[in-house]
Formats: structure tokens, C-alpha cells, sequence
């Protein structure tokens, strides 16, 4: 089978349904229990930073926040695309529903980081730091993206709007990624995932991957709740309109 | 947690704030769309029921 005839088969909306649900209890257990271990990790186990003391653990909400924003923006992207292509509607129902998980994360990782800052840079926000200012228009994209599914009647016409300013937006995840080479930021380059390994010890790596497992777990799960939902109110949809012509 | 102990606990205050009310928003969502899709199904299955009848 290949990988396409297996995504049409599982992109089935009924099989879909069956199939989340027995996945979710899982999915739920996984993400408490990460959550858990996450946070005593964080919180208690990990040690202070040499130089930036107890203002380190922000690290354990911060860093997987904005990876999750960057790589849930990837996945609507891919989503998107799909559905443009193919027009799937589960790959635009599920892009559709990535994005308000991604705008979370996305305000997550800019409170955080304003919070981290503060401390630390002494000032809030810097209009001129790329990293900043490139993550801030990640935000402004998935609200944008949010709006056009809101701005269309026609489902269909809103996915090809959505679908395309995802897929221009793409653009900007090399910018917020590699922002802190190409230009001279306050935020500091990467120190997880570069060439050479990370700079970061394994008292303070391991709590940060536990919570970034945690943020995961987090993602599927709301994202299956979501998907879900959505399947059921487009069948409520249909029998409405069943239940109107009888 | 010393000096900075407020910029932390507000860190976490907005994760504990944001995640959940996402979390909790897309679940009550998704009880009420099952819960009026098996609605819809039961009265449409007992139209037809009557239709046969």
C-alpha cells in the first residue's frame, strides 16, 4: 500500500472518527503524565542557571511553546497544501483546526519570552530584534489564517483562501529560524538543535525534551478533539438538511 | 525562587491559563457536536420508523 492510498484510507471522515476515539484515551494519559513529569522536573528537579538563577525554568515552558508554534504552522502548511491539491476535506478540516492550537502556542511562546526579557535583557520587547518581530508575525499568520476560514460562506472557497496564505506564509519559518544568524538579535542562538550538539546540560536537556513530549502529547490530543468535532458538526449539518427536505 | 520568582510564576500562570481554556474549549465542543449529531440520528431514525410504519 502506498503511502498516499493509506492517507486516503485513514482520511476517511467515519473511519477517522472510529479510529481517534480509541486512540484519544492514550493520547490524554500520555499528555497528564508528561505533564506531571514535566513539571517536577521543571519546577523542582532541575537546577538554576549559573548566570540567570530561577529565570532558567521559563526555558521549560518558552523553548517547546515556540517549537510547537513553528512546527504546528509547518503541519497546517502541509495540511493546507493537501487539501488544495487533493481537496481532502479532513486534510482541510485538520489544517483548519491546527491553527488555533498553533496561535496558542505561538501567544504562549511570546508571553513567556516578553516574561523571560524582562529579567534578563531588561525590556519587554525589542521592535528591532528579528527573532522577535519574525515571531510575532507567525502570530499575525495564523490569526490571518483563522480569519479567512471566517471571512467565506462556502467552505470550500474559504479552505483555497486559507490554503494559500498558509502555503505563502511558509516563508517565514526559515526567517524565524535562522533570524539569529542572518541579523544581530538580543535573542540567542540556538543552543538544542545545531551542528556541533547542544550547549545546554542534561539536567536542564532532559526536562526540556519530558515537557516538549508533554506539549506534543498536548497538541494530538486537542487536535483529534477538534478534528472530531468538526466532522460531527458538518454530519449535524447534513442531517439538518436531511431532516428539513423530509 | 529569589528575586525573579514573579516573572517565573507568571510564566507558568499563562501556560496554566492558555492550555487548559484551549484544552477545555475544543472538548465542550466536541460533546456538544456529538451530542446533537446523536440527536439528529435518533429523530431521523424514528421519522423513518414511522415512514415504515
Amino acid at each position: 500500500m502506498t503511502v498516499m492510498s493509506g492517507w486516503h484510507r485513514f482520511a476517511n471522515p467515519t473511519r477517522f472518527s472510529r479510529l481517534s476515539a480509541r486512540i484519544l484515551p492514550w493520547t490524554l494519559a500520555l499528555t497528564l503524565v508528561l505533564f506531571a513529569a514535566g513539571l517536577y522536573l521543571a519546577l523542582v528537579a532541575s537546577p538554576p542557571d549559573a548566570r540567570q538563577g530561577e529565570t532558567v525554568r521559563i526555558m521549560y515552558l518558552h523553548v517547546p511553546a515556540a517549537w510547537m508554534a513553528l512546527f504546528v504552522y509547518v503541519l497546517l502548511a502541509v495540511f493546507s497544501g493537501m487539501g488544495y491539491i487533493w481537496k481532502h476535506p479532513l486534510a482541510d478540516i485538520a489544517a483548519k483546526n491546527c491553527a488555533p492550537i498553533g496561535a496558542g502556542f505561538t501567544l504562549l511562546a511570546l508571553v513567556t519570552g516578553s516574561l523571560w526579557g524582562a529579567p534578563m535583557w531588561g525590556t519587554w520587547w525589542e521592535w528591532g530584534d528579528a527573532r522577535l518581530t519574525s515571531f510575532l508575525i507567525l502570530f499575525f499568520l495564523y490569526l490571518g489564517y483563522i480569519a479567512l476560514w471566517q471571512v467565506f460562506e462556502d467552505p470550500e472557497k474559504a479552505a483555497r483562501a486559507a490554503a494559500i496564505l498558509a502555503m505563502v506564509g511558509l516563508i517565514n519559518i526559515p526567517v524565524i529560524h535562522f533570524s539569529v544568524q542572518w541579523w544581530h538579535t538580543l535573542h540567542q542562538p540556538a543552543s538544542v538543535f545545531r551542528a556541533g550538539g547542544p550547549t545546554i546540560d542534561s539536567s536542564m536537556l532532559w526536562p526540556l525534551f519530558v515537557m516538549l513530549g508533554a506539549f506534543k502529547a498536548y497538541f494530538v490530543t486537542v487536535l483529534l478533539w477538534r478534528i472530531r468535532a468538526e466532522v460531527a458538526e458538518r454530519r449535524v449539518r447534513a442531517l439538518q438538511m436531511m431532516q428539513a427536505e423530509a | 525562587m529569589g528575586a525573579h520568582a514573579a516573572y517565573v510564576w507568571s510564566a507558568y500562570a499563562a501556560a496554566g491559563l492558555i492550555l487548559p481554556v484551549m484544552a477545555l474549549a475544543s472538548l465542550l465542543r466536541l460533546r456538544g457536536a456529538l451530542r446533537r449529531q446523536a440527536a439528529l440520528e435518533a429523530d431521523l431514525d424514528a421519522m423513518r420508523a414511522d415512514g415504515d410504519g
